[in-house]
């Protein structure tokens, strides 16, 4: 059994091989999370219109480099990290398949590093979204389509694991919550990701000239498909996350396991569904089909949702009143943890996702109310809720567990560490609310310049000048915390003490 | 889980009926945006 | 514990109060939400359209041109731009030309007439953003996108392209005047 170490925390058997591809994945997430950033921090000072620092070029090349680096290599390779985590290190087993492991890794850091050349040296102006018939070089579709193979085969890796687990006895019982969360996620993602093969294969070859391009709208079904569903896998991990955070910081328990567990079922069967909101105001389908699609078959993905909204702080209640925190409606609240990053970055998360990014995803994605939003800086403000504020936020939370447990080091800066997931999670926050208002007047998403190019000029609401402000500023407040997470993470690293195994 | 009286999530209750809250005055207040544009169909 | 195998029996534990409250308000509410939808067709006004076509690029842009010859009443310049204004009688069937990085023509509407605008564009993707209304519709190559349109106010609007169409999207602005 020399594969394995006890973790002298949790007393968790460790598979050594799998601490190896959890590392890995994780640096390379941070890496390019930094790029990300760097990036987000150019291009919030560009939209944020009194210092408008980018031209357009740049403006746009970036802004699809950003999308790329973020919502795809940043939250994915983090992901991988997650499935190793919560399949081979959870269930005490090894991990089935360690090269297949590192072809996944190989493939996703070729593919992501191809992608991100191809964007700098000026090849694929076309956004995150790269809707034909506006073309990228043959390159970049390449460097997708690597990318999501080896996210299928980590997601192929961690089945084999809970077979592995499974048969050779390594837990009795049914799977963990974290663990089932962490399945319905790699479920979702195989379905995402499959569709991101079948739109992309084709497009490679039509930009490599070899087929007549597909039909525009055909693209956007499908492209959909991939590009939201894809953020239907961070969701669920999120939510497993936020068990697992909630467990690790306060002990809490699942107040219902059949609940949590129907509600991740729920997110399987109709989540893939909802990406047609995209196409709510296009021409080529009926309002029936819209509207049946985008409510997720009757919202029962956002039922799903809702569920996990009072399902995660109850538990944290729970977990605390058990503590003797019962006096009122919120002696539980006031006396938890506030100081623990894992515990804070969850909360925020929670509340970030929940009361900004999920309202008004269903909102936005209502039939109807989506011919306000299209398109219009809303959607960026919605989907920075949920994907920075939630997602990004919940993961920095976690990496706070991941240093100590899986790189064996205990996290440097304490005090830093402290006040990281307010000085991250509170800016991003008001920034998403100020970009969403700015879009509730109007202003357009993915502009390098809202009031044109010299021919007709366009006149906003003041509430435009004074809400991009705002988003400038608390945006730039939000790098600096980013920042900080990416200092502690990579100051832990060299300099952090070792803790020793046993 | 079996709960005693006092440790019933009352507080996680009330923090999803504000959350609640919110999300109906948004939704209301989104279709009361719409109805002021255009008429389209 | 959430991180830990779960032994057997977790399926026959029962709902807390505030659990089975919670579920019934939020099943409600989607089911609510999901009506909504095909209700405001019949009570609401403002609907994404159901009428499309498929229609070549170089048809579409022959009807449009078509359409610009036969109700020009004018020019306008901007910049380095220049437009056709058109005055379609109304009830007519009138074009919106997305291409870049330029909206055609500059239409002249009357307050409270309806009108059939088919919108389209002859290269890549555009978005048909209304502004200050946040109007907002995609205009996509290939297809005839039929909105049925009745302006409630009289102004002059400026016409935001949003979906991403390259180097000088941002510069793709142009004019609807209702009067």
């Amino acid at each position: 059994m020399s594969d394995f170490r006890t973790c002298s925390i949790t007393g968790l058997k460790v598979h050594l091989p799998a601490e190896k591809l959890i590392k890995i994945n994780a640096v390379t997430a941070i890496v390019f999370l930094l790029v990300g950033g760097i990036l987000g921090l150019l291009l919030v000072l560009t939209r944020w219109q009194a210092v408008h620092l980018l031209p357009p070029e740049f403006f746009y090349r970036f802004l699809t480099l950003h999308g790329i680096a973020m919502l795809v290599a940043w939250i994915i390779f983090w992901e991988m990290a997650a499935l190793y985590l919560t399949s081979a290190i959870l269930l005490n087993s090894r991990l089935a398949v360690p090269w297949v492991g590192w072809l996944q890794y190989l493939l996703m850091l070729v593919g992501g590093g191809l992608v991100a050349v191809i964007i700098l040296l000026g090849g694929a102006d076309v956004m995150f979204t790269s809707y034909v018939p506006l073309k990228a070089d043959p390159l970049y579709y390449l460097g997708i389509i690597l990318f999501a193979v080896g996210a299928i085969l980590g997601c192929v890796v961690f089945f084999a694991t809970l077979v592995v687990a499974k048969t050779e006895g390594t837990y009795s019982g049914s799977l963990p919550l974290v663990t089932y969360g962490a399945a319905a996620a790699a479920i979702i993602a195989i379905i995402t990701l499959s569709h991101g093969a079948i739109v992309f294969i084709p497009t490679l070859l039509w930009s490599a000239g070899l087929i007549p391009p597909m039909d525009a709208e055909v693209y956007r079904l499908i492209f959909w498909g991939f590009g939201h569903s894809s953020q239907q896998i961070n969701v669920c991990t999120m939510v497993a996350v936020w068990y697992m955070l909630g467990t690790l910081t306060v002990g809490s328990t699942p107040v219902n396991e059949k609940v949590c567990r129907t509600a991740f079922v729920l997110y399987i069967l109709f989540i893939n569904i909802a990406s047609e909101h995209h196409i709510l105001v296009d021409p080529g389908f009926s309002a029936a089909h819209k509207s049946w699609n985008t409510s997720y078959f009757m919202h029962l993905a956002v039922l799903a949702s809702m569920i996990h909204a009072f399902s995660v702080p109850a538990a944290l209640e729970v977990a605390l009143r058990k503590k003797g925190y019962t006096r009122g409606t919120f002696e539980w609240l006031k006396k938890a943890p506030w100081g623990n990053p894992g515990f804070s970055a969850l909360f925020l998360s929670l509340v970030g996702f929940g009361f900004l990014g999920g309202t008004t995803g269903v909102i936005f994605g209502t039939e109807q109310l989506n011919i306000l939003s299209h398109n219009n800086l809303r959607i960026p403000g919605h989907f920075h809720a949920t994907v920075v504020a939630g997602t990004t936020l919940a993961f920095m939370g976690a990496t706070y567990y991941v240093l100590p447990l899986i790189f064996q080091r205990e996290v440097a800066f304490p005090w830093l560490a402290k006040i990281q997931p307010y000085l991250f999670g509170i800016p991003i926050m008001v920034f998403s609310t100020f970009m969403m208002v700015a879009g509730g007047f109007g202003v357009s998403r993915r502009s390098a310049d809202m009031y044109g190019s010299g021919g007709f000029s366009v006149e906003y609401s003041p509430i435009v000048d004074i809400s991009l402000s705002i988003m400038g500023i608390s945006g730039v407040v939000a790098c600096l915390g980013g920042a900080a997470f990416c200092v502690i993470a990579v100051a832990t690293l060299i300099i952090g003490k070792k803790i020793e195994a046993k | 889980m079996d709960l005693k009286p006092e440790e019933h999530p009352k507080g996680s209750f009330v923090l999803v009926m504000i959350f609640f809250v919110v999300f109906l005055a948004l939704y209301l207040l989104n279709w009361k945006f719409l109805s002021e544009i255009w008429i389209v169909g | 514990m959430s991180i830990t195998p779960v032994p057997p029996g977790w399926w026959k534990m029962p709902l807390h109060k505030e659990e089975k409250i919670w579920i019934s308000i939020a099943l409600i509410w989607c089911i609510a939400i999901t009506i909504a939808m095909p209700a405001w067709h019949f009570v609401g006004q403002q609907n994404s359209s159901q009428e499309y076509y498929t229609i070549s690029a170089e048809d579409y842009n022959t009807l449009a041109e078509d359409f610009m010859e036969k109700y020009k009443t004018g020019t306008e310049t901007a910049g380095d731009w220049e437009w056709d204004v058109v005055t379609p009688p109304p009830g007519s069937d009138i074009f919106l030309r997305g291409m870049q990085w330029k909206w055609d023509p500059i239409l002249k509407l009357k307050k409270g007439e309806t009108y059939r605008l088919h919108l389209s564009s002859i290269d890549v993707l555009h978005g048909l953003s209304i502004h200050p209304l946040n109007m907002n519709f995609e205009a996509v190559p290939g297809w005839d996108y039929v909105l049925t349109i009745t302006p409630t106010q009289a102004k002059e609007y400026r016409i935001i392209c949003n979906e991403f169409c390259g180097a000088d999207h941002h510069g793709m602005i142009g004019k609807i005047i209702v009067e």
